[in-house]
């Protein structure tokens, strides 16, 4: 065809990804002024949603918080709220207890470690990824501190954001329309006011990761992760068959060794159980939930980044 | 595994590595190809088998054509779109020869030395000042991608985050141009 460059899949992908030479780069930018096919497949390589493409990566729950290098973000946003709630600590043992517990490791906190200092001092706290402002705002409203985890450099503009990762902790205090009041450890000034738009950039890197402080059972609403859109190919739905057959065993032995014996009827003064029974005998119905927990455990272990495979 | 390992396993058509690769590692991105391609609901499983089936075809010409020169995953985006879009278009002649879409390079007449102003032009245009500079000292002046990790002191993992997203910002800035000055 005369004056239209032909560009392979693979050049155009080279491109995309800066792996062409000048003379390809120019080549493939020449063309897409002359090949509408070119522009489109262009445009939808470059559309698709990087945030939905998120909500099937795996979970950052083993990424670190940590913003410098004495990464104790995390610690210092539940002091905060330790000092909030009026709870008398020392800096030092504080931060001794995370270290002995390995919660804070020389890399930082990893995400799912972050609340563990208030869960020593008994205070409730939940997780949830995939949050929304408005999980925030309806915590705030019950007086829950949150803590999120965001990507230090987008809370900012203007500073140079080198790296897509979620890096830092801080203490979501207030939100209104267009801007977020926030408890940054690493800022000077005790209250910082960032935008809303800046704000929800830098929490997407954690996947909206944010702990929810209780001030008392009332406030606890189970969020488990949503494991939805984890597929699981054959072989791992088998296991989950094995896996909830030996899941029903571990329970029966323990049951047995505490004095439980079958019962008809489940009878807690007597220690009479009727799903003291082989795996094999249960009724489906009870099959079901040990099934559901054990899809979940393999969903979940998907989730968080690890693979399961067979020798 | 390596993008190696995963070609070799598909051209060898391992069922587990297939479809772990199409139905689950690749799910997210071609159902979100799928949504850009499609303005109705797409039936996911029929759309993949097709393409599995033009991969695959005459010994697997097509995935045999992946010369590595960027990630296969990116590989596939470009690949999954183009051939959605001819699905769309219905303009896939199976009977014909011809590998879709792969070059030709017949047209010798290219003017370098315009598309190098126009290049010129474009990264002018675009807001990311520090993109700009990606682009002229990897791609126009030739260096590595070490030498730039260890000049922007990050690692080679995150200069090629930020090539990628330097080429995304240049494409659009192009793709924005062309529409602008309708040519």
């Amino acid at each position: 065809m005369a004056n239209k460059e032909y560009i392979s899949d693979e050049l155009l992908a080279a491109f995309l990804a800066g792996n062409t030479s000048k003379s390809d780069t120019l080549k493939v930018l020449k063309a897409l002024k002359t090949d509408k096919t070119l522009r489109e497949v262009a445009e939808i390589a470059l559309s698709v949603d990087e945030e939905e493409l998120n909500r099937f990566k795996p979970l950052p729950a083993m990424e670190m918080a940590a913003e410098n290098a004495k990464n104790i973000c995390s610690v210092m946003c539940e002091a905060f709220i330790l000092h909030r709630r009026g709870i008398n600590f020392d800096e030092n043992e504080l931060l001794d207890l995370a270290k002995k517990n390995n919660w804070l490791k020389p890399e930082g906190v990893p995400l799912h470690l972050i609340g563990q200092i208030l869960a020593h001092y008994e205070i409730m706290i939940t997780r949830k990824y995939y949050a929304g402002i408005e999980d925030i705002r309806h915590a705030l409203m019950y007086d829950n501190e949150v803590i999120v985890v965001v990507d230090s450099d987008k809370l900012y503009p203007g500073r140079e954001d080198l790296e897509d990762e979620p890096n830092h902790a801080v203490v979501v205090i207030k939100e209104d329309e267009n801007r977020v009041t926030l408890y940054d450890p690493s800022e000077q000034e005790p209250n910082v006011l960032v935008q809303t738009d800046d704000f929800m950039k830098a929490w997407a890197e954690s996947h909206n990761y944010m702990i929810r402080v209780l001030q008392t059972i009332d406030d606890y609403e189970p969020q488990p992760i949503d494991l939805g859109n984890i597929e699981l190919t054959d072989d791992l739905l088998e296991l989950r068959e094995a896996i909830a057959e030996n899941a029903h065993d571990v329970w029966a032995i323990k049951r047995k060794q505490e004095g439980w014996t079958y019962g008809e009827v489940r009878d807690d003064a007597h220690k009479k159980h009727p799903d003291l029974i082989p795996y094999s005998a249960l009724p489906d119905s009870e099959k079901e939930y040990d099934r559901l927990m054990a899809m979940d455990t393999i969903r979940l272990v998907k989730k968080l980044g690890f693979n399961i495979s067979k020798d | 595994m390596t993008d190696r390992e995963i070609v070799e396993k598909l051209l060898a058509r391992d069922e587990r590595v297939t479809k772990e690769f199409f139905f689950v590692k690749c799910r997210p991105l071609i159902f979100g190809i799928l949504k850009k391609v499609f303005d109705f609901e797409a039936n996911y499983d029929e759309l993949v088998a097709s393409l599995y089936e033009y991969l695959m075809e005459k010994d697997g010409a097509k995935l045999r054509s992946f010369k590595f020169q960027c990630e296969l995953i990116w590989w596939l985006r470009i690949v999954a779109s183009h051939f959605f879009v001819a699905k769309r278009d219905e303009v896939i002649e199976k009977s014909s020869d011809e590998t879709l879409y792969e070059g030709k390079d017949e047209d010798q007449s290219y003017e370098e030395s315009t598309a190098a102003d126009d290049l010129e032009r474009l990264l002018e245009l675009m807001p990311n000042k520090r993109y700009v500079n990606v682009i002229r000292r990897h791609i126009l002046e030739g260096r590595s991608s070490e030498e730039m990790a260890q000049e922007m002191h990050v690692t080679i993992k995150y200069f090629y985050n930020i090539k990628k997203r330097a080429m995304a910002q240049l494409t659009r800035v192009a793709l924005n141009d062309i529409k602008k000055y309708g040519k």
